[in-house]
């Protein structure tokens, strides 16, 4: 069954392959993953939503408009906070937060975490040992610790969370990328370049990177997912963004002590956080199963 | 020598002995009185001042209490520092500091009044305003077995004072009146003063009067914070998780006469968040939760008749400013806050209407509490000040910090809404999270912060939060004339009468609203408790007079189904 499944799933793609090479591209092949799809269009939504938030938000997100905890009207489409804030209007400038805070924590996890897989792979001996076991030592701390101690030491704010939770996403990224070279340095390309006398970083930065680059964008966009999830558990906590800025982490606490009587103050945000994952995940997976060459079959 | 209940009475009513006495009245006061004029109370010696004495707030007969059964207690303030009076310091661990441990003297019942049959001096005398002579109450024990005795009251005193035995303890400062300490042999201790201090007894009515066993202290060494021996009804049993989880059983040779303790043991579950403590007495999982102030939880709990209900009135939140730093160094910029600070918004926003709208630093009609109000809210008038100041064309930005890491959600969605109330008059408030661990540090502080000013003793107040001395300014050494000003008149204050007392605490009121100076006060909150029916004692007046200005006492309940 799962042969008939794959080989049919094969002839497919090359049918619609041959009809026109955008299909056959990557971008092609996620879009023709209906779950990929979806997350496209949620990331698309929230994305418009928060760049066009000063347009499309009825009100300023840190005013207070009218009474607190007010329920869903036409005058507010999702009610209104604890202290009398648009609802809407905060859920909009938070999907600003939330962005910014997954793009840039992944671009920091990207940049700083392949810097020293490159690093350890192409240097090993003590340099590969010493890295290794920082990235040991920080992956064997529990999710939230070390964000929590970094705002702790130097603040909180977006860009520190982003920045601390790209630190925290940058060791998995060190492991990827360490290994993926290691993997690409054993190729004929590498001994090739080597002989013709193109310098070691060099050949790390312009041949052996790019070789690389596939499971790492899997796994920042993945981190992107787990990067809106934390900066909403650290807003959630009172140790992220700070107030009054709208996040949906500190919406759905600012809910919290209202769920009983008015709990549509914690839904939109939930809600919005939950897709927001789930979309970002859905994707991740797509990207995976285009990118990997032994699941390349499988789309 | 005259027994204490007795002694508060005659001296507490008479000028020339409580001039001569080292004013004991003016402190008793402060631990007294606090909220309620006497005049109509038939059982209350009232001063000119206002204090006064009374024998309410003494618990139900033994003989008609239930013995026995639990009492579980949903609380909102982990005891972080442990049990012992030596660390555990805040004014919200009172509560239940006082289950386990006993005071010096008795600051009690209503607020008002002081039950001698608690305390640990049963007689107390100022043959000379600098000298304090206590008789010990004899028959009394430790939790570990040792005598308390005279020779415990010194040592026990001595070792607070010395800062190498007790770096973590913060009331140094508050013992600092007494030079020396004798044992004369006869069952008394004398404290000898370098200095009249009205103050001192309220003091040893708090954490630095309740004695511990020094030798647990020297057996367990640190860990006796969290299995401290003391003389209180029960006795520690376990504490856990960082103090978020902790039991107290009955103490058996419990030397009191009151009938305590009534319960075989009580539980302290932490439960930070307000919606999860309702939950769990609404499922039976605890018998009394407290709050930190009103909110929408407790509104919504209030309303329903299955519980019982009791709210204990503590001090003012304010907006405290550092008047040390620009722009708050200019008096006009800080009238300027204080006329855009919409109080009755803050009540009703973030105390959902629980409380009062606050125009003192104290708690309202207590002792040197005024409705004087200089700064009515008036933005348009507030506009015209920050533009005198210099602000026509710029906006003065001022740093706001919550405290906290985390912060608590209510100071949050206070400073939110106070941002909102300064930005929209011209000011440009930038928020930001900073450790409890910089509430002691003004000079590192940014311009503005929330907080509350819940001590009782009002000359106390003002000597903690406002004097140079105090530890809310660390040692702050401003020459400003108003500053000189008010280290002067807390000083008078410890020295004074009641009549005088009145006038200091007049001018100390006037000098802290008229400049401005210190903190801006906004709502006098109350702390809501409540309990299921099974609580028994629930709505004595000993119950919701905090002692500090702190929490509510469940020393004095017991289980009705026992």
């Amino acid at each position: 069954m799962t042969s008939t499944s794959v080989n049919s799933t094969t002839l497919h793609v090359t049918g619609q392959g041959a009809r026109s090479p955008f299909w056959r591209s990557p971008l092609g092949r996620v879009l023709r993953i209906k779950l990929a799809v979806f997350g496209l269009v949620v990331i698309g939504v929230v994305a418009v939503g928060g760049l066009l938030a000063p347009v499309l938000a009825p009100y300023p997100p840190n005013a207070t408009v009218t009474y607190v905890a007010e329920s869903p009207s036409w005058s507010h489409l999702l009610g209104t906070d604890s202290i009398g804030r648009d609802q809407l209007s905060r859920l909009l400038y938070g999907a600003r937060v939330s962005l910014t805070v997954s793009v840039m924590s992944a671009v920091v996890g990207v940049v700083i975490g392949g810097a020293a897989g490159l690093a350890a792979a192409r240097l090993g001996g003590i340099v590969d040992s010493v890295i290794m076991r920082i990235a040991d030592g920080m992956l064997s701390l529990p999710g939230l610790v070390l964000p929590l101690a970094m705002i702790a030491a130097i603040g909180g704010g977006v860009f520190t969370v982003a920045l601390t939770l790209g630190i925290s996403l940058s060791p998995s990224i060190a492991r990827l990328m360490r290994g993926q070279a290691l993997a690409q340095l054993e190729r004929d390309y590498v001994l090739a370049a080597h002989s013709i006398g193109v310098p070691g970083a060099r050949i790390m930065l312009r041949h052996v990177a790019p070789n690389c680059v596939a499971p790492i964008i899997v796994a920042a966009s993945l981190g992107m997912s787990s990067a809106i999830g934390a900066e909403a558990a650290l807003s959630f906590l009172g140790a992220g963004v700070t107030a009054p800025t709208a996040t949906w982490g500190n919406m759905l606490s600012q809910g919290l002590e209202y769920i009983r009587l008015t709990p549509w103050m914690i839904v939109a945000p939930g809600v919005a956080v939950f897709l927001l994952i789930l979309s970002l995940n859905f994707l991740g997976d797509a990207l995976r199963d285009v990118l990997d060459p032994r699941l390349r079959g499988r789309t | 020598m005259t027994p204490i209940g007795n002694y508060w009475e005659r001296t507490l009513g008479r000028r020339t002995v409580l001039r001569s006495a080292g004013l004991v009245g003016a402190g008793l006061a402060g631990a007294a009185l606090i909220g309620c004029g006497g005049d109509d109370d038939p059982t209350a010696t009232s001063t000119p001042g206002g204090a006064g004495v009374t024998a309410t707030g003494t618990p139900a007969p033994a003989d008609s209490v239930p013995q026995g059964g639990k009492v579980s207690i949903g609380y909102y303030a982990e005891a972080d520092k442990g049990l012992s009076p030596r660390t555990s310091d805040a004014a919200s661990y009172m509560g239940y500091m006082e289950l386990i441990g006993d005071t010096y003297v008795y600051l009690g019942g209503d607020g008002r009044s002081g039950d001698a049959r608690h305390a640990l001096w049963e007689e107390i005398e100022y043959p000379e305003p600098t000298t304090l002579v206590a008789k010990i109450r004899e028959g009394v024990k430790f939790h570990d077995g040792t005598d308390f005795t005279a020779e415990s009251v010194k040592a026990h005193l001595e070792f607070l004072m010395d800062p190498e035995k007790a770096p973590d303890f913060r009331y140094a400062t508050s013992l600092a009146a007494i030079e020396s300490i004798d044992v004369p042999g006869d069952g008394t201790v004398r404290l000898n003063l370098s200095a009249p201090d009205s103050t001192l007894l309220f003091t040893l009515g708090t954490n630095p009067g309740m004695p511990f066993s020094l030798a647990q202290v020297e057996a367990l060494g640190n860990d006796e914070i969290v299995k401290p021996a003391l003389t209180g009804p029960y006795m520690v049993d376990t504490w856990r998780d960082g103090g978020a989880v902790f039991n107290f059983v009955r103490n058996p040779n419990y030397w009191g006469t009151s009938g305590y303790p009534y319960l075989d043991s009580i539980d302290y579950q932490i439960l930070r968040q307000g919606e999860a403590r309702a939950a769990a007495l609404e499922s039976g999982q605890v018998d009394i939760i407290g709050f930190e102030e009103g909110t929408a939880t407790s509104a919504r709990l209030q309303q329903d008749s299955r519980w019982q209900y009791q709210a204990v009135p503590v001090g003012p939140a304010n907006t405290f400013l550092n008047h040390f730093k620009a722009p708050l160094d200019d008096i006009r910029v800080r009238q300027a806050l204080a006329h855009a600070s919409d109080r009755e918004r803050v009540l009703q926003t973030i105390y959902v209407g629980q409380g009062s709208v606050a125009t003192s630093h104290l708690p309202t009609g207590g002792q040197g509490w005024s409705d004087y109000e200089p700064y009515p809210y008036n933005p348009d008038e507030a506009r015209k000040l920050l533009a005198a100041a210099g602000y026509e064309d710029s906006k003065p930005v001022l740093s706001a910090e919550i405290t906290g890491l985390p912060p608590k959600q209510e100071d949050v969605n206070q400073m939110s809404l106070l941002k909102e109330m300064y930005d929209s008059i011209g000011f440009d408030i930038e928020i930001a999270n900073v450790s409890d661990a910089t509430a002691f540090r003004r000079e590192n502080r940014g311009n503005i912060r929330i907080g509350s000013t819940s001590v009782r003793h009002p000359v106390l107040m003002y000597e903690i939060f406002f004097s140079t001395s105090g530890s809310f300014n660390a040692g702050h050494d401003s020459r400003e004339p108003e500053q000189l000003r008010i280290d002067d008149l807390v000083s008078q204050g410890k020295l004074a009468t009641e009549d005088e007392l009145e006038g200091i605490l007049d001018e100390l009121h006037r000098i802290t609203r008229d400049e401005v100076y210190g903190a801006i006060p906004l709502v006098t909150r109350i702390k809501p408790v409540f309990a299921n029916d099974k609580v028994g004692n629930f709505d004595t007046p000993e119950f919701i007079a905090p002692m500090i200005g702190g929490t509510f006492r469940p020393r004095t309940v017991y289980r009705m189904d026992a």
